[in-house]
């Protein structure tokens, strides 16, 4: 029996796949969280680059305005010196030819030699240029010391293509007059170095007035950062026109001077670090996305398979192929669920099996009942028939019985007084008698089926029924007689007259069954299963066709050319109505043998 | 010897056939077709010895071989029956008539019986 083919669920569509959605989530969860933690990492890190840079720019200030003090502090120095060399008081007391070269000679010797010194200027008490080591001066406006125990720092001058600056003193006396010092602004291969080497390469060091007029480099005059000048405490950020990306500044006043310088980063620099680790932890996030993918795939593909074999056992198992089974040696849930799916399995099968030898089982006895009834139903129609052929029989065989006496008369008559006839009349008188003899038997036999009388059995044996019909059957011309009767043979409980009749009716059909040339007529009894005693007449005639094996006890039904076909029915029943039964079995041309079951005697011999 | 017999049947064949075989045999046979007439003919002639058929239309065998046994209690009575059946003989046993005899009658066995 194979159960109905249910609908298999159509293949999983590929977004609905555990396989895919599991490394998918994992993998997005993976980039999620390195997403988180790179950003994190990197802002820390370009949080403590700038700390770092801020704290770095702080420390070169104050650097530089030590430095600064000191050198501005010794340049002041000088010119205040120069300015207290009496020759430059005595010229301006008095402009003679030798207080000028005196003056001039002093200015030589102390000034222009010196480097970054472009032009050395004694001005008189209204600023007006009295002496010069140029012929031109760099500047009309220059600081006015009010006192001359220093000189003072003076703004930046673009002239021509240079920056200048200017360091005044007052010269002592009651003359007044300035030492103006011009100096030109540019650093040289050394300290440009050294500064290098303080701030480093990617920084520049800018200088500019405190009014933001003129800016320079130290080489050139620059644009002025866009900062604001009125705020320079802590570190500002801007980008310059031309300059890519953004710029991290520090400013201060120059100590003792009009000037402000600033120290400029580019904040590139300062976060290369956090960028170069930005790469490094982006490269790191890849690496850990793919092998997180890599591995959830893995997981996932590992969880799969035996879902897929569940799944394709279960299909399997819907599909009829019930000794499918999952088969999963896992250790963990999977495994566990597989074995159960295997359990349910062999259960569901073993309940199918008893199902299937219950049904079995039922069919069995279903179809021996319906054999049974079958039986019965073909007794009783068997039955019904005889009942009603032996109505017939029974009319028109005693309706026959009065003309046939008549004609048995009638020839007794004739014989009587046609005894001195002629031969040929006797012989046909003789014909005539015989015919009505058999007519009467004819007659006999169809009121004997006819009319089956209640069963009176009692104890008798089947030599006795054999020996009884034999002797109403003799002479048999050309038939030999065999008769095996085993001496223990138990005693029969039948009606004597009905078995009788049905050994006749065997013994008849026999003889004629094997015909004019005659044969052996073979007579067994044997006991059968302890209760039933076997009587078996065995002929060697043609024996029985196959097809009518079955058809032979029903009424009417004869293959004789004389005969009404109701010898075999009527034993039958005659049979059965005496507890017992009526079988054949004949193979063609090995005669037949008719066996007549009888219910042996229980009571004792 | 008396050897008249009164031979009832109502198939007029049966009656005359016998009647025939009889005569040949030398007895005195009379004919008569119902028990009526048979009871009639024997009140009239007292035949020792009556063949009658059980089955007849006017009077059967049996009822008249009852009458004809209370009027002659000596009388010889032959019953013919078609029906060979226990049912008929023990019926015939009751009403004490001794001879049955089976249709077609066995006439040779009849006769030496008779005779």
């Amino acid at each position: 029996m194979r159960p109905a083919p249910t609908s298999i669920p159509p293949r999983i569509a590929p977004q609905n796949s555990l396989g895919i959605r599991l490394p998918v989530a994992a993998g997005a969860l993976v980039l999620l969280v390195a997403l988180i933690l790179t950003t994190a990492a990197y802002l820390t890190v370009r949080q403590a680059a700038m700390g770092d840079a801020t704290r770095r720019l702080t420390t070169l200030s104050d650097q530089f305005n030590e430095t600064f003090r000191t050198s501005m502090g010794q340049l002041r120095g000088q010119v205040k010196d120069l300015a207290h060399r009496d020759p430059v008081a005595d010229f301006l007391r008095t402009s003679t030819t030798a207080t000028r070269l005196a003056a001039q000679k002093v200015i030589e010797n102390n000034g222009t030699q010196r480097e970054q010194v472009a032009v050395i200027e004694i001005r008189d008490s209204t600023g007006a240029v009295r002496l010069s080591s140029d012929s031109a001066t760099i500047a009309e406006t220059f600081p006015r010391p009010a006192r001359p125990d220093s000189g003072m720092v003076g703004k930046f001058v673009q002239h021509k293509d240079s920056i200048f600056y200017s360091l005044a003193a007052l010269v002592p006396g009651p003359q007044g007059g300035y030492v103006v010092e011009w100096r030109r602004v540019g650093a040289n291969t050394r300290s440009r170095d050294q500064t290098s080497k303080i701030i480093g390469t990617e920084a520049g060091l800018y200088f500019g007035n405190s009014d933001g007029s003129v800016w320079t480099d130290l080489s050139a005059a620059v644009p002025a950062p866009p900062m604001e000048l009125t705020r320079l405490k802590g570190i500002q950020t801007y980008t310059r026109p031309g300059n890519r990306g953004e710029l991290l500044a520090s400013a201060a006043v120059v100590p003792g001077t009009p000037w402000i310088y600033t120290i400029e980063f580019p904040t590139r620099t300062v976060v290369e670090p956090a960028a170069a680790f930005l790469r490094n932890m982006a490269l790191i996030a890849i690496l850990c996305v793919t092998l997180g993918l890599v591995a959830a795939w893995i997981l996932s593909r590992q969880s799969e398979l035996p879902l897929r074999r569940l799944t394709g056992a279960a299909d399997a198992i819907a599909a009829g192929e019930a000794g499918r089974r999952v088969q999963l040696s896992r250790p963990d849930e999977l495994g566990r669920l597989g074995a159960s799916f295997d359990g349910m399995a062999d259960q569901v099968e073993e309940s199918r099996q008893k199902l299937e030898d219950k049904v079995a089982a039922r069919t069995k006895e279903l179809n021996q009942t319906l054999e049974r009834l079958q039986d019965a139903q073909e007794s009783l129609v068997r039955r019904e028939k005889l009942a009603m052929v032996g109505h017939l029989a029974s009319g028109v065989g005693h309706e026959l019985r009065n003309p046939l006496g008549v004609m048995s008369n009638a020839v007794f008559y004739l014989e009587m007084v046609l005894a001195g006839a002629p031969d040929n009349v006797r012989e046909y008188l003789g014909i005539l008698r015989q015919q009505i003899t058999l007519s009467g038997k004819i007659v006999n036999d169809l009121l004997d089926f006819s009319r089956i009388n209640p069963a009176q059995r009692r104890k008798t044996t089947v030599q006795s029924i054999a020996a009884t019909q034999l002797d109403r059957l003799a002479p048999l011309d050309g038939v030999r007689v065999e008769q095996e009767f085993p001496a223990s043979l138990p005693c029969v409980h039948v009606d004597p007259v009905h078995a009788g009749q049905v050994v006749m009716n065997l013994l008849t059909n026999a003889v004629q069954a094997m015909g004019d040339k005659g044969g052996t007529l073979k007579l067994r009894g044997r006991l059968n299963g302890g209760n039933v005693v076997l009587f078996e007449v065995t002929d060697t005639g043609p024996g029985v066709p196959p097809e009518n094996l079955e058809r032979v006890f029903e009424p009417l039904f004869t293959t004789k050319a004389r005969g009404i076909g109701l010898g075999l029915a009527v034993s039958k029943s005659l049979a059965q109505a005496n507890g017992g039964d009526l079988a054949v079995t004949s193979e063609p041309g090995m005669g037949a043998t008719f066996i007549f079951a009888m219910p042996a005697s229980t009571e004792p011999a | 010897m008396n050897r008249r017999i009164l031979i009832v049947d109502d198939d007029r064949a049966m009656v005359k056939t016998l009647c025939d075989i009889f005569s040949l045999r030398g007895w005195e046979p009379r004919a008569a077709y119902s028990g009526k007439e048979a009871v009639a003919a024997q009140r009239a002639d007292k035949f020792p010895v009556v063949l009658m058929d059980i089955k007849m239309a006017e009077l059967d065998g049996i009822s008249a071989s009852k009458v004809m046994r209370t009027e002659h209690p000596d009388l010889k009575i032959f019953l013919m029956t078609a029906h060979t059946g226990p049912y008929s003989v023990r019926e015939v046993a009751r009403e004490g008539t001794y001879y049955l005899l089976p249709k077609p009658i066995d006439i040779a066995s009849l006769l030496s019986m008779l005779e």
